[in-house]
Formats: C-alpha cells, sequence, structure tokens
C-alpha cells in the first residue's frame, strides 16, 4: 500500500496511507502532478496544523470505504439541502469553536467535500435564530455594508416574510 | 504556538459561505444578508434560486427569459411553474434550454401545448427534473394527449421511449377524456408506461388511475423505490363512462407487479366491488415497510361546518380489517371501513396516530366492542368527530399515554371527560360542534361568577388592572369543576370555534406554565389579543377577517393569511405583564391608581 508523507503547517510529518487521503481532491491532484513514487517524499500543506490535520485524518480514515456522494440518488428533491449527520460523525465534530473554524478551513483547502459539508452544517445550525449582529461576532466579521445597502435588504427582508 | 499559516477567516471565504448559507432554511437567510457584503451576495443569488417561479402568460414568459439571460445571469431557476400554457413555444424552449441544468422541479398545470412540443420539453430538461406535476393540457384541437411514454427523439421511433433519470416525484391526472378527439380516454395515461418512464419514482400520486391488463407490467422491473403511492379515484356516483371510477380489484392485480415496499399509501374512493380479501392481502404485502395509511372515501374533509347528511358515503365499503400492519404508526380511516373499532386497533399493535373521519349518524354502540375496548398503548395521537358522550367516556381508557387530542363536532359535554381522563394531554384541538362550547366549562368557573367578569371587563375596555395573588386565589375557589388549567402538561390549545370570548378562556388556565401556544380561530377575535402584541413575550402570529388592517409591531408580529390569533408564551406570563406578577410573592404594587381600582372591580367578580 503506498504511503505519502504530508507536512503540517506547524512543520510535524504525518505518513498516511494514500488509499485513506484519496477523499482530498487537492492531495490526490498533487499526487498525480508530482507523481510520488518514493515514499519519502513530503507534500507541504502551508493552510493545515498538525492538530487540524490529525483530525482531518481521523475523518478521512472513517469514511475511507463510504461510496462516493452520490446526489442521483437522493430521495427528496433538494429544496434544501438535507442536513441529517451520522452518529459517528456528530461525536467526531463536538470540539471547540476555533478548531471547528480550523477544521473547515483545511476541508475547503484541501478539497474533501464530505467533510466541508459536515463542518458546514454544523455552522449553519449554529447561525439559526442569529441576528446579523450575534453573527458577526460569533465569526469576527467586520460589516462593510453600507447604511442605505442594509435597509435594501431590510426591505427585501420585509417582502419575503409577507409572503 | 509558532505557526507559519497565515491566518485565515473561513467565514470570509466566498465557497465556504456558499456551503453554510445553503445548509439554511430560507427564513434563516434573511439575517445572514446582514451579515456583510460577501453574505449578502451569496445569501442574494440562494434566496433567488430558491424562489419558485410560477410564469402565466406569454409576456411573463418574455420577461423571465430577459431576467434569466441580460439581469441575472447567475439566477439558476430550480422550480418553474406554468400556470397556464398558452404562448409562444420558442421563448419556453429557450427558458429551458437555458434552466436545464437548475430545474428541478416543474409544473404544467393546464393550457394549450402540441403533444410534439410537449415531449421535446421533457427531453430538454427530463434529465435532471426530480419533481414533475402534470395538470389538464390539450393540443390546440382539445385533444388531449398521453404523458407518458415521452418519445426517445423526433424521428418517431414509437419504440423507444424517454426515461427519466432522476425523477423521483411524480402527479398527473390519469384520465382525460378527449371532448372532440378520438374515442374516449384517448388521451389517458397508463401507469405501465409511466413505470417504463420512471423508474426511479419514490413519490406516486395518480389522480384518476385506469384499468390495465396486468400482463402490460410483466418484465418491466417495477417501482421498487417508490415510498408514496397515493391514489385518488373518482367517486362512485360519477357521471356514466368514466373509466376511473373508484379502487377495484384490476389496480390491485397492476399494483402487485411493480415490487413496492411502500411507506405511505392512500387511497381515496374504494369501488364497492373490490374484494376485501385481495385488499387486505395487498395491504399486508406492504407489512414489513407500511408506516402510513389512509383510506378515505368521497373526500369529505371537516370544514368546521355543521355537516349535512348528504356529504358522507353511508354506503358499507369493503373494509381491509381486521388485518396485520405490526410497522403501521399513522392511520386515518373514513366510516364505511369501521364495521368493529376493535378490529382497527387490533390492526396495528404499534399504531401511535389515528384520525376516524367519521359522520354524524355514525352508532358508536355499534362499532364498539360490548366489554372495554383495547387500544395500543403507543397510541398517543387521537382525532375523530361526532362521538356520543358515553362512546368517548369508553375510548378515554386509552387516555394516560395519549398527549395529542383532537375532538371535531363534539361540543363540550366531553369537555369534563377530557380534564378528569387525559392527565398527560400536551396538545388538545377543539373544533367547532352543533352544541356550543361554553366559557364556563372550559374555564370551569362559576357561570355566574364568568357573567359578572365578562360585565367587568365589558366596563374596562383597554384599561389595565393589577393582578394580585389574593385575586389569582379568589378564581381558584370559583372553580365549580376542572377546567382547562387542570391539564398541567399542556403545551398546545388549540380552539377552532366562534362563541367563547377568548380572553375569559385564557383565564381558565392562567397558571399553566407548560402553555407554549395558544391559536384561537374564528372572527371573534377581539380588540383584547390584538393590544397584545406590543408585550414581548406574547407572539402574534396573525389577524385576518376584521382586524386585518391593523399594524402589528415590527419586532413581533407577521401577518399570515388566516383567521387566527397564535399567543406563544404561557398565559401565567401574560398576565404577569398584562395584569401583573403572579409568581412574586410579595403582592404586586401598581402607581397607577386607576389599575387599582381596576383590580378591585375585577376582583369583586370573584367575591362569593
Amino acid at each position: 500500500m503506498p504511503f505519502v508523507n504530508l507536512e503540517s503547517s506547524d512543520g510535524d510529518l504525518v505518513k498516511v496511507d494514500v488509499d485513506v487521503i484519496k477523499c482530498s481532491v487537492t492531495i490526490n491532484a498533487l499526487i498525480e502532478h508530482l507523481g510520488l513514487e518514493d515514499d519519502n517524499e513530503v507534500v507541504p500543506l502551508q493552510n493545515v496544523g498538525t492538530e487540524t490535520l490529525h483530525k482531518v485524518l481521523a475523518w478521512a480514515k472513517h469514511h475511507k470505504d463510504d461510496l462516493p456522494s452520490v446526489d442521483d440518488d437522493e430521495d427528496d428533491p433538494p429544496r434544501e439541502r438535507r442536513t441529517d449527520i451520522t452518529t459517528w460523525d456528530a461525536n467526531f465534530i463536538k470540539m471547540e469553536q476555533i478548531q471547528l473554524f480550523d477544521l473547515i478551513l483545511a476541508a475547503n483547502y484541501l478539497d474533501i467535500s464530505g467533510l466541508l459539508d459536515l463542518g458546514c452544517k454544523i455552522v449553519a445550525d449554529m447561525i439559526k435564530g442569529k441576528t446579523a449582529d450575534e453573527i458577526r461576532t460569533m465569526f469576527n466579521i467586520v460589516n462593510d455594508l453600507t447604511p442605505q445597502e442594509q435597509e435594501q435588504i431590510r426591505k427585501e427582508n420585509e417582502w419575503c416574510e409577507e409572503k | 504556538m509558532a505557526s507559519s499559516r497565515i491566518e485565515l477567516n473561513p467565514f470570509l471565504i466566498e465557497p465556504i459561505v456558499e456551503k453554510i448559507l445553503s445548509f439554511l432554511p430560507t427564513p434563516d437567510l434573511g439575517p445572514t444578508r446582514l451579515v456583510c457584503k460577501l453574505w449578502n451576495e451569496v445569501g442574494d443569488i440562494i434566496e433567488r434560486n430558491r424562489k419558485p417561479v410560477t410564469i402565466s402568460s406569454f409576456k411573463e414568459a418574455q420577461v423571465i427569459y430577459f431576467m434569466i439571460t441580460k439581469i441575472y445571469p447567475k439566477w439558476g431557476i430550480c422550480s418553474l411553474t406554468f400556470s397556464t400554457f398558452a404562448m409562444d413555444f420558442g421563448v419556453v424552449k429557450k427558458i429551458l434550454i437555458h434552466l436545464k441544468n437548475t430545474l428541478t422541479t416543474l409544473r404544467l398545470q393546464s393550457g394549450f401545448i402540441e403533444e410534439e412540443n410537449y415531449h421535446d420539453f421533457m427531453r430538454i430538461v427530463g434529465g435532471n427534473l426530480r419533481v414533475l406535476e402534470l395538470g389538464v393540457m390539450h393540443d390546440e384541437y382539445y385533444c388531449h394527449f398521453p404523458f407518458f411514454p415521452v418519445q426517445k427523439d423526433n424521428q418517431n421511433s414509437p419504440t423507444e421511449w424517454y426515461v427519466f433519470p432522476k425523477l423521483r416525484s411524480l402527479e398527473y391526472i390519469g384520465y382525460l377524456r378527449n371532448q372532440f378527439g378520438s374515442g374516449s380516454g384517448g388521451g389517458s395515461t397508463f401507469l405501465s408506461d409511466v413505470v417504463k418512464s420512471c423508474p426511479h419514482l419514490v413519490r406516486l400520486t395518480i389522480n384518476g388511475m385506469l384499468e390495465e391488463n396486468p400482463t402490460k407490467f410483466d418484465g418491466l422491473g417495477g417501482l421498487s423505490k417508490l415510498k408514496y403511492l397515493h391514489l385518488n379515484m373518482m367517486p362512485m356516483d360519477s357521471p356514466k363512462g368514466r373509466k376511473d371510477v373508484g379502487f377495484t380489484n384490476n389496480r390491485i392485480h397492476c399494483l402487485k407487479k411493480l415490487n413496492l415496499a411502500l411507506q405511505d399509501f392512500r387511497v381515496t374512493n374504494v369501488h364497492t366491488n373490490l374484494d376485501p380479501t385481495l385488499f387486505r392481502d395487498f395491504l399486508e404485502s406492504q407489512g414489513e415497510t407500511l408506516e402510513c395509511v389512509f383510506l378515505n372515501q368521497n373526500s369529505i374533509r371537516a370544514t368546521g361546518q355543521p355537516a349535512s347528511g348528504s356529504q358522507y358515503c353511508n354506503a358499507s365499503m369493503p373494509t381491509p380489517f381486521p388485518l396485520s400492519l405490526p410497522k403501521l404508526t399513522r392511520l386515518e380511516v373514513f366510516k364505511p371501513f369501521v364495521r368493529n373499532l376493535q378490529h382497527v386497533f387490533n390492526s396495528a399493535p404499534n399504531l401511535y396516530s389515528i384520525l376516524l373521519q367519521f359522520d354524524p349518524d355514525v352508532e358508536w354502540k355499534s362499532i364498539l366492542p360490548r366489554g372495554p375496548i383495547s387500544i395500543p398503548r403507543t397510541l398517543n395521537t387521537l382525532t375523530f368527530a361526532f362521538v356520543d358522550a358515553l362512546s368517548f367516556q369508553k375510548m378515554s381508557t386509552c387516555s394516560t399515554h395519549l398527549v395529542r387530542l383532537c375532538l371535531q363536532n363534539c361540543g363540550d359535554s366531553h369537555l369534563p371527560v377530557i380534564f378528569d381522563k387525559f392527565p398527560n394531554i400536551k396538545e388538545l384541538t377543539l373544533m367547532e360542534g352543533h352544541e356550543k362550547m361554553t366559557d364556563a366549562l372550559l374555564t370551569g368557573l362559576d357561570p355566574e361568577v364568568l357573567e359578572k367578569f365578562r360585565d367587568a371587563l365589558g366596563k374596562l375596555g383597554e384599561q389595565k388592572f393589577s393582578f394580585s395573588k389574593q385575586l389569582a386565589e379568589k378564581i381558584e375557589k370559583c372553580k365549580i369543576h376542572p377546567g382547562l388549567g387542570s391539564l398541567k402538561k399542556m403545551r398546545h390549545l388549540i380552539l377552532d370555534f366562534t362563541s367563547p370570548k377568548e380572553f375569559i378562556i385564557l383565564w381558565g388556565f392562567w397558571n399553566l406554565e407548560t402553555m407554549h401556544t395558544v391559536n384561537i380561530n374564528g372572527d371573534n377575535i377581539s380588540q383584547v389579543l390584538f393590544t397584545m402584541n406590543s408585550e414581548r413575550y406574547i407572539k402574534f402570529m396573525n389577524a385576518g377577517g376584521r382586524y386585518a388592517n391593523i399594524q402589528m409591531h415590527q419586532s413581533t408580529g407577521t401577518f399570515i393569511r388566516d383567521d387566527s390569533v397564535i399567543i406563544s408564551g404561557s398565559p401565567a406570563r401574560f398576565f404577569q405583564k398584562w395584569g401583573p406578577s403572579l409568581t412574586s410573592q410579595e403582592e404586586w404594587k401598581y402607581d397607577d391608581d386607576d389599575a387599582s381600582d381596576n383590580a378591585s372591580l375585577i376582583s369583586m367578580c370573584f367575591e362569593k
């Protein structure tokens, strides 16, 4: 079984079964591009810390044998995306907010759609029922909307609520 | 931690934001638009794409086409409805081609369309379509045509039909008789052709199913993914010549060929000739999966109107009961199928919800066993109508597990039974009966006291009064029997009748801390409830009828379109605010002299 060495942004090396990390489109592409024959080859990941990398690998290992996601076989027509989460995933994702945010960043960078979905579902749940102010504080976002723009959005929202 | 990575905020990266927002239900998207520019842009696109679009004229079609091509190129409409189809097919075709990658729901409700164009449109968008609804369509000669099969290409090769690869949900009208066209039923759609064309259906609703030779289904593979099957047949007294009257033996023979494993089966209008054994065997063949069954006859839904006898089907219908459906949790059944209620309960030992749609003339005595009735211990929801007091008493043996009770047209003689025998009720719905519900029975208060109270309230109008612990105790003492307040676990109360004064009803359960919503329907909604919306904790959902022009408070009120008022929050908290504190040990003191004067006026009502 071929292995690949991943180097976290903290400079730590982690040896990973290629089969486990195949869910990452980014790493797959890198491996193909670099043609990693040699076990000592190192893939640097500037955007992923060691702790996060281990989390990603734990998730990837558990989902290694999952079938590729078949959007086609969803039973219900998606007006909103489905949001059910398996028990394993629910336990896995129980972590500090800052870790969760790093994990989402990593999933996005590594292009692991299943993990990104999971993280984003959790964040979406955190957002539900919150005001814009609360969301900005939670995610450290600066409001760059002009008062006119805000007024415009409020008007649009009102119109939606009446419906 | 020495980290060389660049600090990035994931919530300012567009693909991440897009993904997060895509998981939010539409009402939750509103506030996210106000977060920042990026969130607004992303949310705008998501919201726009989700919004279903209806086109009802040629002009609207042109506007939509202009918008999706010129103004909002990112607008990927996913749900499109043509309410009347009488337009330039060139524009429609261009719209469909433009949307073929995003359109998942298409509804053609009625109108003119050439069969050739219909096939063309289906081939354009069919590849991505999940939901398809087809109404009454006809060509310019008023001829209907079968919706399926759709030809695979325009080269007229009748042996090859188009298969919808992703279609999950289909609703169509099966029987359409051509007015001037060839023969009767010439425009009808056969189930076997649907099976051929849409093999992955999960949900199927057929309005009018035709007779077919069951051998036509041989070798088709069936509909093994189907979970929801709803068959609406024409009633027995339909005009002669219709081919979709009643659910017959032939229909069952056809269904048996489909390799079904249904979760939800609903049928309207069973044919009187249906073989009950065949019916039972069919239902039992689905026993491994079947969770929900509706057996309707003549589709009479209680509308709150007093029923006239003719609305109801009194004929005796072939009944599948008793049978064995171990997975069944939800059952709706009309009277014609129930001869012995015990058989119905025995059929579904794990039932949790039953709706008995009975008519006013039902002799409950004849369908209830002589001895005590045995009801599944799992049952927690019971809905029924027109029950006499004695039978209701008998049914109340299931009370201890029941959390949801809905009574329609039953009058208030049942109220003492409910208060006494259903201690665990969390949700109670009372709908209009022939006999009127009275404030006295609902509140448990002495009618004379109530009369005085009503007068005093009338004098006070909109003025406040102070509410003290002593007053609360006085009210308790004026109760002559248990009222709504004795249902200590109640969370939702839905009252759908016009006579009582809802404000007085509130006094009937003012001490219930568990109460979450009160929903009062009807046009007898008083001004008092409308003034309550300024209180933060009372969510005022609606104003219908004659108060529709009342201005809602922005932060608390929303309009919805029916005649109901929903109050969220316990009445105890309502009285804390409106009249004052109940829970604090000290008596509440008003600064306002008027309020305490008012209070003594109120208090006098409860003097014995």
